[in-house]
């Protein structure tokens, strides 16, 4: 039997098709579009830039280890900031057992200057280290429905909890960030 | 009577429409009601913002090299094993016959520039840096991240004899260079170098002695290593052993 060499057609690396070829360099394309969301989310759960610049990287080597497993079509987000939240816990977990505490390095949160006005820089910051004050739970939880926009039942999933968990951790972060709403700019 | 978690759902819009209706009613007529809503109230647009502004301050993405191939199939790991062993012959005839003389590291290749740096430790330079597990975690998933392919210290600190001090990042000709530095117990500095393997080539372990260390050198198609310290050809040949055992090059 002949075999036909050029069958069937090499549409994946025809120039200009579109199709990346290689879901390796697709998914390393993806990463780095999400990346300033994968730090900051990063940040949010390690509350230090030097654990959130490792947590980060090592969540993308992670991800590309796991490239193959990852199908198209399901939420890439998601499934990143997951795999980045796992990471951290099994970290602090580590740490507990080789130094009885867990992972409690806070840094002072400063903000880069001359991006934005200094009036919206100190609310920022208040309302960051507001958050960064919250238990780790809940914490988590925050970051995952309000600011990275996860629904109750997709970030129940994410934590593997139930969305009832989700509901009164939300409550609690709530009530302690409520006096940020005596000097709501927006008031 | 409602409770928090209840108001703190309907506020996120996630309670079904119909009871998000009654809520919605009950709430004209119960100014009870109407203050343990404000305690929960939250602006979502303050947080995103907040956050939003943190990202302009976010590291550069890292780059990243190919993970570890995934494990060849059984054909080809015999393929494989045939391969390496037809090496191996040959490596045995090159040294045999005085070959490998020639195949010494030159000027700027980055193993004689490793040695230049390697010569000038001394057991001071590391014996006081005692061996922290979560110092050498972080360096690790630094060093891991810089060049591509996962270290673990636990297995790297299963090296007879040797104690794990410090793993670095240092740079040759603009690509990360890591080394990870040992103690012999008698205070011998001995380092094992990786760097990203930009031609593909695998070569098998090849032995030399550089500004009077010795060493041993080898690459897979990702990386490439140097095990390099002291003056004792066997000894470094048996750590280099273990560290392939180790990190399964």
């Amino acid at each position: 039997m002949v075999r036909r060499r050029n069958w069937p057609p090499d549409i994946y690396n025809t120039p200009g098709s579109g199709i990346i070829h290689s879901p390796r360099k697709e998914i390393e394309a993806r990463l780095q579009a999400l990346w300033p969301r994968l730090w900051r989310f990063a940040l949010g759960l390690c509350r230090n830039r030097a654990d959130a610049e490792d947590l980060a990287q090592a969540t993308c080597l992670r991800v590309l280890e796991n490239a193959a497993k990852y199908r198209d079509g399901t939420h890439f987000d998601r499934w990143v900031l997951t795999i980045c939240r796992n990471l951290w816990h099994n970290e602090c977990r580590a740490r507990r057992l080789r130094q009885g505490n867990g992972c409690d390095c806070v840094d002072a949160l400063d903000l880069p200057s001359g991006s934005a006005d200094a009036q919206a820089n100190i609310f920022h910051a208040e309302v960051l280290s507001k958050v960064m004050t919250l238990p780790d739970a809940q914490r988590e939880t925050l970051l995952l429905v309000y600011v990275e926009g996860f629904t109750y039942k997709e970030a129940a999933g994410m934590l593997d909890i139930p969305v009832g968990t989700v509901m009164s951790r939300l409550a609690a972060a709530r009530k302690k960030l409520a006096p940020l709403n005596k000097d709501d700019p927006a008031c | 009577m409602l409770s928090d978690e209840h108001l703190t759902a309907w506020l996120d819009g996630e309670l079904p429409q119909h009871e998000a209706d009654l809520l919605q009613r009950r709430l004209a007529g119960d100014p009870g009601l109407a203050a343990r809503i404000e305690a929960l109230r939250l602006e979502r647009a303050r947080l995103v913002a907040a956050f939003a502004a943190l990202e302009a301050g976010a590291p550069p993405f890292p780059q990243m090299e190919s993970p570890p191939a995934p494990p060849p199939a059984r054909r080809a790991r015999l393929a494989r094993s045939v391969a390496v062993a037809a090496l191996v012959v040959l490596v045995a005839l090159a040294i045999g016959t005085g070959y490998w003389l020639g195949s010494r590291p030159r000027i700027g290749d980055w193993r004689t520039e490793v040695a230049h740096y390697q010569v000038l430790y001394v057991p001071d330079t590391l014996t006081g840096l005692q061996p922290d597990p979560a110092r050498l975690a972080r360096e690790f998933s630094l060093a891991s991240a810089r060049i591509g392919r996962r270290l673990d210290p636990d297995a790297l600190s299963r090296i007879d004899g040797l104690t794990l001090r410090r793993a670095q990042v240092l740079g040759f000709r603009g690509q990360a260079l890591i080394q990870i530095a040992y103690t012999a117990p008698d205070g011998t500095p001995i380092a094992f170098c990786i760097m990203r393997n930009t031609g593909g080539r695998r070569s098998p372990p090849k032995n030399a002695r550089l500004m009077g260390l010795a060493s041993e050198s080898w690459q897979d198609a990702g990386h490439a290593y140097l095990v390099i310290g002291g003056n004792d050809p066997g000894s470094i040949a048996g750590i280099a052993r273990q560290i392939r055992r180790q990190v399964g090059s």
